[in-house]
């Protein structure tokens, strides 16, 4: 759980609300009479303009220049010997009003999604598994700082920020905050509902059931569901949990700062030895070794080319769409090539399904895509029933042209520029820059004993690699044949409405939400 | 994409903060909760230098470079919002924001954003009720295109039949999404009632008929009388050369016609009455119950003083309503408090336990605000806020972009770009004496309160839960939770 800045709550909380008394009797089911639809025609997709001409406007810089200056924009990040068991080092960002610690802890696959690690992470960023958490907040608050503890990717981060002249204080707090104890039973009472509460929120979130849908049907990553009861969690079980994370092997540290201090090779030795001290008193304390298990891996569940999948969300006003293909890939020009694909097509207001779905044909008002680190290329956009017809084509259309349409030597080219552009803005920004080290801090996998720190400046050099022939080459080989379809929705009302505007398109209904993938 | 603030606000129903307590910095002067001069050096840091003239035309320009990295942030804001609209023609100030994107003199339909996206940089704009701002943030060698792409829209815009359809569109999508979600229509109505009779008093968004009825010659007017060079305030900030931003802007701006001067704002009055409001929901799972304190706006000599109230309030799991109310009686409870320029509000939002009537509930808000009304806080929870609020404004001067934020409001708000760095200053200062001051002249009891029960099963169950031990209802959540 993440510690939240007071003025960043977001008008999608309001569907956060406690679904309370598993009843969950949640508002009536309006149930609307479905739309006679007539079969609809796919509506011919533009691309054109490929690439923006404006007259009148100045020339752009290259994207590349010829000098070191361009690599001078990579923040420094300056590694550390810590011992076998921790890697680490000492990044500069420059406009950091803060200093930061991030402490990666290994999960193991299938914890990211776990009740068990949203509740760690909930109780650490409130620093209750200390000895004595009001005094810790008291001895933070004389540090001026801040903590957060939030679960990516396939590991537990640990977070705190400081004013760097707090520095030794906020050290001191740190050392304490890896001293795990038992929590305060009413303490955990209250977080083990709050989290719940959020997970039961979550889960009820359309766009996240769309996603768990889209990864059971292709069989990729392991599901987080949300039990109809959680197995309670005793004090001992997650102070246990906490302690056999820290005396793992393979955590990752990285410390920043607005300047690498003079003293950094000390700094590193002293964060060395805290994180030593913390796996031996973890190692010792541990009553028990929680069990290693894998996740079961469940097979892709067949469907026949072209079905869509609607998952039942009765009376929901809004279809949520996740159309696309499972794409995973070890190789750094493939991942780049992917990403500059789904910028293509998505790129937030840039791309084409904005420009042609969206401000031409007005079929919707958010619409997107991404390559996720998980391996997943997909579209994601919402709209109302009467429309979803009209707007799958029209997202269909355009994956099938970015497969089968060569992209133009100024899309590349666009592409290039706009990736090595987005890669600047994060690298000056702190919080971004601290959140691509999350998802650039290489996962732990068959090939790779130990994870990695990220290494800023190969990601800027494979990006201004990048190439049209790449692109061409992975759109056609990736991005081909018919994608995976989920429509989130009131099933009854969509089935019909699509079996009358697509006749003949196979439609798979799953009534119970998520839980008929299960 | 862009959005309206001020709903967010207002509906928002997020997630607790967690626990963040702060002290006294130890360099502090006695009664200063933060050093200053520690402020200071990191403002300088992060804000080294703004310099600041005004075209011929009356455009404000403010440039804050700064070392160190490749990006920059143009900001372009209009002294414009929902406030400057006619009673019963809502929603076209948000209106001309959508269709800003819509072309101008050069730059086709949608090309705005493509200017931008296609060299990797964020654009996006807001309407609030007394601001509409753009901003774009891009590579600094994009820095001249984006300056000429403000400046086409600002020259001229293309407003036609077609586009306006489209976007009417869009924004009655925008709509959608917050209908879709629970306690948004209830939570909206009781907002506006609260301001009823002044300019904040209707929805930024505008109703479906308002939308239906904007017609081009409308549009066209209201973008002649508001945006004009002499009402926008322009700010480049990052990593730029200064020399060359001012070339850009003086070929770019200085020909657009300076326009009139902006009406002057009308002057009005707020009905404080106290309102309590019952509301029902068929998209509510559960019941909630707000309780709201009108406060003061952002240029308010004690805005300083509420900011730091509202965190002491319900900041952190140590804030006193949350460790005296939210534990235990709440399933979950927040802040959703608001201030525009000239009007604020305190607003907490609390999930009951199943067990727990709102009557139980208003009373213990009755009892904490006397308390603090009545003894004022203490000096380490006023310091934890104090150092709560310091750190996310400083946290916001990270970033090129919360920089040129920062001085367009300024430049706007105060005519003083510079002024967050005096904010802080003020921030800095307030101590128990200044929050027991502001607690005794803003926290009324006579508080104003909103309850949304859900329809269906819930509205019935829930007073018998209340009426049974609690231990039943506490049983009940445990077991289901």
């Amino acid at each position: 759980m993440t510690m939240d800045r007071k003025g960043s709550t977001h008008v999608e909380g309001a569907a956060r609300v406690a679904f309370f008394l598993g009843l969950v009797l949640i508002a009536a089911s309006c149930r609307h009479a479905a739309l006679a639809q007539d079969p609809v025609s796919p509506t011919p997709i533009e691309l054109a303009p490929r690439c923006l001409e404006v007259e009148g406007a100045p020339p752009l810089e290259p994207a590349v220049p010829d000098d070191a200056s361009f690599a001078r924009t990579v923040p420094r990040l300056v590694p550390w010997s810590l011992g076998e068991s921790v890697r680490g080092g000492f990044l500069e960002i420059p406009h950091a009003a803060f200093d930061a610690i991030q402490l990666g802890l290994p999960l193991d696959p299938g914890d990211e999604g776990g009740f068990r690690t949203k509740l760690a992470a909930a109780a650490l960023a409130e620093g209750l598994l200390s000895s004595d958490p009001v005094a810790f907040r008291g001895g933070l608050a004389l540090a001026g700082g801040r903590l957060s503890a939030l679960v990516h990717g396939d590991r537990l981060w640990l977070e705190m920020q400081f004013p760097p002249d707090r520095r030794e204080q906020a050290l001191a707090r740190f050392s304490e905050w890896l001293d795990p104890r038992l929590i305060d039973r009413e303490a955990l009472a209250r977080i083990h509902r709050k989290t719940r509460l959020l997970a039961l929120a979550e889960s009820s979130s359309p766009t996240f059931v769309a996603g768990q849908a889209f990864d059971r049907l292709l069989g990729v990553g392991t599901a987080s569901v949300v039990a109809a009861k959680e197995r309670p969690v005793r004090p001992e079980d997650l102070r246990d949990f906490v302690l056999d994370r820290i005396g793992r092997e393979d955590s990752i540290v990285v410390y920043s700062g607005h300047a690498v201090p003079d003293d950094t090779p000390d700094l590193g030795r002293r964060i060395g030895s805290i994180l030593g001290e913390a796996r031996t008193r973890a190692l010792r304390l541990a009553s028990r070794s929680a069990p290693r298990s894998e996740p079961e891996r469940r097979p892709p569940i067949d469907s026949a080319p072209g079905t869509i999948h609607l998952v039942d969300r009765p009376g929901a006003p809004q279809v949520e769409f996740l159309v696309g293909f499972s794409t995973p890939t070890r190789d750094g020009a493939t991942r780049v090539a992917l990403e500059s694909l789904a910028s293509l097509l998505g790129g937030n207001v840039g791309g084409r399904l904005f420009r042609d779905l969206r401000e031409r044909q007005g079929l919707a008002y958010i619409i997107d895509a991404a390559q996720a680190s998980t391996g997943r290329f997909v579209v994601t956009t919402r709209s109302r029933p009467e429309r979803v017809a009209a707007l799958l084509l029209g997202i269909e259309a355009h994956l099938r042209a970015l497969s089968e349409i060569p992209i133009s030597d100024c899309e590349a080219e666009m592409l290039r520029d706009r990736m090595l552009g987005e890669y600047a803005i994060v690298l000056d920004e702190p919080d971004a820059l601290r959140a691509l080290l999350r998802e650039e801090i290489a996962p732990r996998t068959a090939h790779t004993a130990h994870a990695a720190l990220p290494d800023l400046a190969a990601r800027l050099a494979r990006l201004a690699m990048l190439d049209v022939e790449k692109l061409r080459e992975v759109a056609s080989r990736r991005l081909r044949g018919a994608p995976t379809v989920v429509l989130v929705g009131d099933a009854d009302r969509l089935e019909r409405s699509l079996g009358e505007a697509l006749p003949g398109r196979p439609i798979r209904v799953f009534e119970d939400g998520l839980d008929s993938l299960r | 994409m862009r959005s309206v603030e001020w709903l967010r606000g207002l509906v928002a129903l997020g997630f607790l903060v967690l626990p963040f307590s702060t002290a006294a910095s130890e360099s502090a002067e006695p009664g200063e909760c933060i050093s200053a001069d520690s402020i200071e050096a990191t403002t300088e840091r992060l804000v080294p230098t703004i310099e600041s003239f005004v075209l011929e035309n009356g455009l404000r320009v403010h440039l804050a470079p700064r070392r160190g990295g490749a990006t920059v942030s143009v900001r372009v804001a209009y002294d414009v919002g929902a406030t400057d609209e006619v009673p019963g023609r809502g929603g076209l100030a948000h209106f001309l924001e959508h269709m800003m994107f819509k072309g101008g003199d050069a730059v086709p339909d949608g090309g705005h954003f493509r200017l931008v996206r296609d060299i990797g940089g964020t654009t996006n704009a807001t309407t609030d009720y007394d601001l509409t701002q753009y901003w774009n943030t891009v590579p600094t060698r994009a820095l001249d295109r984006v300056l000429f792409a403000e400046a086409d829209r600002m020259r001229r815009l293309r407003i036609d039949e077609t586009n306006l359809a489209n976007q009417r569109d869009a924004i009655g999508e925008e709509g959608l999404g917050l209908e879709n979600l629970p306690y948004v229509d209830a939570a909206t109505r009781f907002g506006l009632d609260l301001w009823a009779g002044t300019p904040y008093g209707h929805s930024p968004l505008g109703t479906e008929s308002e939308l239906a009825a904007v017609t081009r010659e409308e549009a066209e007017r209201f973008r002649e009388r508001f945006y004009a060079p002499a009402n926008a305030v322009l700010v480049v900030a990052g990593a730029f050369d200064p020399g060359a931003a001012r070339r850009a802007i003086a070929s770019h701006f200085a020909t657009i016609p300076a326009g009139s001067p902006r009406p002057a704002r009308p002057a009005w009055e707020l009905d404080r009455a106290p309102r309590e409001s019952i509301a029902s929901d068929p998209l509510a799972p559960f019941p909630i119950f707000a309780v709201v304190w009108q406060t003061v706006g952002a240029t308010a000599p004690s805005a300083a003083s509420v900011a730091v109230l509202d965190d002491l309030l319900m900041g952190s799991s140590d804030a006193r309503f949350q460790r005296e109310i939210a534990a235990p009686l709440t399933l979950d409870a927040y802040s959703v408090s608001l201030a525009f320029r000239d009007i604020g509000l305190l607003n907490y939002v609390f999930v009951p336990h199943t067990y727990v009537g709102v009557a139980e509930i208003r009373a213990a808000v009755r009892r904490e605000v006397q308390a603090l009304r009545d003894e004022g806080p203490g000096r380490a929870e006023t310091c934890r806020s104090v150092q709560r609020i310091v750190n996310d404004r400083l946290t916001d001067l990270e970033t090129a972009e919360g920089v040129a934020a920062a001085i367009a409001r300024g430049a706007l708000f105060r005519q003083d770009p510079r002024v967050f760095a005096a904010e802080l200053s003020e921030l800095a200062r307030v101590d128990a004496a200044t929050l027991e001051r502001a607690a005794r002249e803003l926290l009324v009891l006579d508080f104003h309160t909103l309850e949304i029960r859900p329809t269906g099963l819930m509205r019935w169950l829930k007073p018998v839960l209340e009426f049974l031990p609690d231990s039943i209802g506490a049983s009940l959540e445990a077991s289901l939770l």
